[in-house]
């Protein structure tokens, strides 16, 4: 017999044995298909404190800032460049804080989330479906695991589950990474995860440690895990560094459907342009590896070069450096390049 | 007529919209016991051991059932399969032990708790390779003990007309390839499921999700016999359908196994699948490979046109193996062909055993037909639509099958197709752009399809005291609108208000036969069945009314003149034109034609009523018809034979765009144009066709059941991926053509499955419009589509 408990508080749920359920869109399908074993279930929706959203006093916990390029007064105030970005409000620069349980559909309507990370707000409020959008929260998309057929099948013992063998290597790896980081080649499947990360965004864990993104989501080697979060460590809300007034974002996911469904190759792209040249930038990218990688030769290509076509083009043509594609998923590899592309020309264009 | 070309609101409208209607997954029967079925681990393996001690010893286990307790119960048209599995197992899926249990829940843990010992045996999924010398054998004998020596199946479906060699030499251009289609499912938003209950005189009933109540009833009684249930019946009892697709054309093994359990306990049992279970133990449709070549002259005259099927079946067969009985139609018939030649090798594998679904081989065959025929187009340097006009079928010809196609809207679709595509200006054109148009066709059975003896239909009409009409078809409505059809028909024909016309639930024991709902053949036949019934009904009614109508009359002038003494008589001696010819019956009120004063019309209830009260004997009013069209069985081995009494045509036509970056397919329109016959209920025949479409964008772009060694991989709807209405988020232009087809009821043709036909064809073409790549295997992906243009441009570079 199984037990579902239903804990108010952070500490009351940190104290209960089983696996935490948020939306429960993920752990649900898996228990019942007998993927991984889970038995009793956390249930986190009664934990007030795990849906505040707001925004955090200064200074802000600060990891976003490049230490080799900190945002000028100019930048921060500039409307010249971003005409569309309302002026910058001085109170919210502490960063903005968005609880584990704040669902894709409630960040997809946030005002605050729309008008200052309208690049987040406009990922989570089309992605998946409806439905799902209104029960999916943010931690829960972070911490789902691989839609990987091997690893979803109950009858293929994978590295994922304890095995020797990722079948993917030899059989049908048509959807799978082509970063080789780690024994397994299943893609990390969180859309939130990619765009987070190129956000410089930072987990909080209970207990107040604050991880970066890149440290949480860790290097794609371990094939147990798509993540650092230790066993029963309990995520509690995710930080956003203070937002640039100025950021111009593009997004382009290459899909077989056109919705509700996993992207075969994703990029996300954030970045300022000082004058016509680019300063700031970032350039994530998704479901090619284990895990959401930062594209930072994409990037540093980019920074300081003016916003043509040309220099857009040299820079998506790097994407893929370092993959090594399998026989059955080189197309990832033209998609990658054409993804990355196609997302900095949006963000070049104003942002989509 | 007033009903035909019209919607009323259909009769099983407010119960499904309330949720009122009861699907087989609502059914409970008193004291009701719970099925679950161990499958088998293995695709290819010998059965060591079943040790079932374990799953007994849990408690609310009321039975658990191997080959080795009960009796053997052999199903499939091939006799091939067993209900429960013996010796050793062929597939993923195969039966090897049910459980019943007080609920569902301890009945799964029963099975799991079965333990079974296999000797894994070599194995085969691709069918090429299983025709190979020395390739494992899935059956080792056949149903009666003789060895076999090869995984081809003994079906034989073939056609030879003309001399295509000698065409192929003499033609100008010719244009060859190889297509396949993949497995695919169903995806009915009803799951299956069934109920099998034994009465105390052992008779039994069975709750089926069925499409072919009477052949499930002759299935069900052979398994009753097999029992050593000898001289005793089967009840098929058709609860609401949440659509069958193919998947009621075959008795299953999960509806045996809970007849074994009701017989064994003594219970209702029930066996339900989720929807995982749907997708892991249902059969999908079956994946082909076509090799097809087609030749044509200088003037674009088709010459001749060479098919060659490999089919696998998986590990049984189904009425899914006989789909090359319906390939013949467009191989043979769709545009004019004088040269055929039409071969198929229908194969065992050790994957999931497959069976039929709408269109029945039909998408196959026209998949590759259609693209070929736009290859040859660009090989002879004629536009892809005139090429098709050239060689467009027309009516009153018979084709090289011996189809007799009396009515034909081809030309028609055709040009429509084009003109809502403004194909003219758009195919080809060098704009820059990654836009391009595509279209196909279809030929179809539209007056139902004869694969069995009897292609009937019977109806049986019942008046009550009150004038309701009451219906009884065996043809079952899965949610394609049958009823509304029905419905319609029967006001206009009879002559009484739609919303008076009851429909019996399917059921064996109380309606008349009928072949099965399949071949787009529901309407045609029932509403044919029921004009030659309403004609016996009506002149039934006016044999009553010549000596009744009088009197009734009388009566109502007596309490008129009662009423208002000054009211005027009827203004013609009205009792001398009593005759049965000379009666009508409308909206419920019978009256001599041509008059309109209301005091000479008898209300129908009434009616009947002094009909059954009547001194020195009464009357009902019951009559029944049988309807079997004039069509004829194919001899298979020579594919010949006017097997419908009529053809549906039609034509799509779609615009994409794609994303060389991305591989991404957009569609921007579609049009759709079908030689209908008749319209009768616009709205339903708009639903299904929209609802054909959407399977048909499925299957070219998105669905495919992926299989690993007969394991299947995406067993859900999380990772099969059918069109969500996003994806159908475009512009659909449908226009129906009425060629007023004379054996259809006034003047309808069969439209259930055609709409999905051409679809994928129409989208690839258009996509090779676009783009200049052409994809021979469906789903087209993205990656598929990636890697073409990278071959291509490499080409070129």
């Amino acid at each position: 017999m199984s037990v579902v408990r239903f804990p108010v508080t952070v500490e009351e749920a940190a104290a209960s044995p089983g696996e935490y359920r948020a939306g429960g869109t993920d752990v649900m399908d898996r228990r019942a298909q007998g993927i991984t074993p889970i038995e009793d279930l956390v249930d986190l929706t009664r934990v007030p404190a795990l849906r505040a959203m707001d925004w955090l006093p200064a200074p802000p916990i600060d990891t976003s800032e490049s230490p080799e390029e900190p945002p000028t007064e100019e930048e921060l105030t500039s409307e010249a460049e971003a005409p569309t970005a309302p002026a910058f409000d001085p109170v919210a620069s502490g960063g903005f804080t968005i609880g584990a349980m704040v669902t894709m559909a409630q960040m997809g309507r946030s005002e605050d989330l729309r008008t200052w990370y309208p690049g987040l707000a406009g990922v989570a409020g089309a992605g998946a479906t409806p439905q799902i959008r209104a029960v999916g929260t943010l931690a829960g998309n972070l911490l789902q695991r691989p839609r990987c057929w091997y690893f979803r099948h109950p009858e293929f013992k994978c590295f994922k589950k304890g095995g020797h063998l990722c079948y993917s290597r030899s059989d049908d790896h048509s959807l799978h990474s082509i970063f080789d980081l780690g024994p397994s080649r299943a893609v990390h499947p969180s859309t939130l995860a990619m765009v987070l990360l190129a956000y410089d965004a930072d987990v909080e864990v209970r207990g107040g440690e604050h991880r970066s993104m890149e440290a949480f989501l860790g290097d794609g080697a371990d094939p147990l895990r798509e993540n650092t979060l230790e066993d029963g460590a309990l995520v509690t809300a995710i930080v956003l560094p203070p937002p640039r007034p100025a950021e111009r974002w593009g997004y382009k996911r290459a899909i077989a459907r056109r919705r509700a469904e996993w992207p075969l190759v994703e990029a996300h792209v954030r970045l300022e342009l000082e004058g016509a040249s680019i300063g700031r930038v970032a350039v994530a990218a998704g479901a090619v590896a284990p895990v959401p990688m930062r594209l930072r030769n994409v990037e540093a290509s980019l920074r300081g070069k003016k916003a043509t076509q040309a220099n857009l083009e040299a820079a998506a043509n790097l994407a893929a450096t370092g993959a090594s594609p399998l026989p059955g998923n080189a197309y990832k590899v033209a998609m990658l390049k054409g993804c990355v592309l196609e997302a900095l020309e949006r963000a070049v264009g104003g942002g989509s | 007529m007033t009903y035909m070309g019209t919607s009323p609101t259909r009769p099983d409208a407010a119960a499904k919209a309330t949720g009122r209607a009861e699907y087989i997954s609502d059914a409970v029967r008193p004291g009701m016991l719970h099925g679950a079925i161990r499958f088998s681990e293995h695709a290819h393996a010998r059965i060591l051991r079943i040790d079932t001690s374990k799953a007994e010893r849990i408690p609310g286990v009321r039975a658990v059932i191997t080959a080795e307790n009960t009796p053997e119960v052999r199903l499939g048209f091939l006799r091939d399969n067993l209900a429960l599995k013996k010796g050793k197992v062929r597939q993923f899926r195969d039966e090897i032990a049910a459980v019943a249990a007080i609920d569902p829940d301890i009945a799964a843990e029963a099975a799991a708790a079965i333990e079974v010992e296999y000797e894994p045996l070599p194995a085969v999924f691709d069918p090429i390779e299983a025709l190979a010398e020395g390739a494992p054998l899935v059956h080792d004998v056949d149903p009666r003990g003789r060895p076999v020596t090869s995984n081809l199946m003994p079906v034989h479906f073939r056609h030879f007309s003309g001399d295509v060699e000698k065409a192929r030499a003499a033609s100008a251009y010719v244009a060859e390839g190889e297509w396949s289609t993949p497995l695919i499912q169903q995806t009915c938003m009803g799951t299956a499921g069934c109920i099998a209950e034994f009465d105390p005189q052992m008779n039994l009933t069975v709750w089926a999700k069925t499409q072919i109540p009477f052949l499930a009833q002759r299935d069900f009684n052979g398994a009753l016999a097999q029992m050593g249930l000898r001289n005793k019946n089967a009840r098929v009892i058709v609860p609401a359908l949440g659509g069958g697709f193919g998947t009621g054309l075959d008795t299953h093994c999960y509806e045996y196994i809970s007849i074994l359990l009701a017989w064994k306990t003594g219970k209702p049992v029930k066996v339900q699948y989720n929807r995982d279970q749907e997708f892991a133990y249902l059969s999908p449709r079956q994946s082909a490979t076509v090799r097809m070549a087609q030749g044509c002259d200088r003037d674009g005259r088709l010459t001749f046109r060479h098919v060659h099927v490999v089919q696998d079946n998986g590990a049984y067969g189904s009425w899914g193996a006989t789909y090359p009985s319906v390939m013949l139609l467009p191989a043979t018939s769709l545009y004019r062909v004088p040269n055929i030649y039409f071969d198929c090798e229908l194969v065992y594998t050790n994957n999931t055993y497959a069976q039929a679904m709408r269109g029945y081989g039909n998408p196959e065959l026209t998949f590759a037909l259609e693209s070929n025929l736009d290859q040859l187009a660009e090989e002879a340097g004629i536009d892809a639509a005139q090429l098709r006009l050239i060689n467009c079928n027309e009516p009153n010809e018979v084709t090289p099958m011996g189809l007799k196609v009396a009515t034909c809207g081809l030309r028609e679709c055709l040009e429509q197709t084009a003109e809502r595509l403004d194909w003219d200006n758009k195919r080809g054109a060098p704009d820059g752009t990654a836009r391009g148009v595509g279209m196909a066709s279809l030929i179809h059975v539209g007056g139902s399809g004869r694969i069995y003896r009897s292609d009937a239909s019977g109806v049986i009409l019942r008046f009550d005291d009150w004038g309701n009409l009451y219906l009884s078809s065996g043809g079952v409505e899965m949610g394609q609108g049958l009823h509304s059809s029905l419905q319609i028909v029967a006001a206009d024909a009879i002559g009484v208000a739609p919303d008076r016309v009851f429909i019996n639930q399917t059921d064996t024991s109380t309606c008349p036969w009928d072949v099965g709902t399949h071949a787009s053949r529901g309407a045609f036949t029932a509403c044919n069945a029921l004009l030659m019934g309403a004609t016996k009904l009506r002149d039934k009614v006016f044999r009553a009314a010549v000596e009744l109508y009088p009197q009734l009359v009388e009566e109502a002038l007596r309490k008129q003149r009662k009423r208002d003494p000054d009211a005027p008589a009827p203004s013609f001696d009205w009792r001398s034109r009593i005759d049965a010819d000379a009666f009508d019956l409308r909206e419920g009120q019978v009256f001599l034609s041509n008059t309109d004063d209301p005091v000479l019309r008898v209300d129908l209830g009434k009616l009947i009523r002094a009909a059954h009260f009547r001194d020195g004997g009464g009357q009902m009013f019951t009559v029944e018809a049988f309807y079997d069209p004039p069509s004829e069985l194919p001899d298979w081995e020579q594919g010949q034979g006017n097997m419908s009494a009529c053809y549906t045509f039609g034509t799509q036509g779609v615009e994409v765009e794609v994303d060389t970056d991305t591989g991404d397919v957009r569609i921007l329109k579609m049009a759709a144009v079908l030689d209908v016959g008749k319209v009768i209920n616009p709205q339903i025949l708009r639903g299904q066709t929209i609802g054909a479409l959407a399977q048909g964008v499925g299957y070219a772009l998105y669905e495919e059941v992926k299989t690993e060694r007969g394991r299947i991989l995406n067993p859900n709807f999380t990772d099969y991926k059918i069109p969500t209405a996003v994806e159908m988020d475009f512009p659909i232009e449908l226009e129906f053509v009425e060629t007023d087809e004379p054996t259809g009821p006034y003047g309808a043709k069969g439209i259930g499955e055609p709409g999905l036909v051409p679809t994928a064809p129409a989208i690839a073409n258009a996509i090779a419009d676009a783009v200049g790549v052409r994809i021979h295997d469906l789903p087209i992906t993205p990656e598929k589509l990636l890697a073409a243009l990278r071959a291509k441009n490499e080409e070129a570079t």
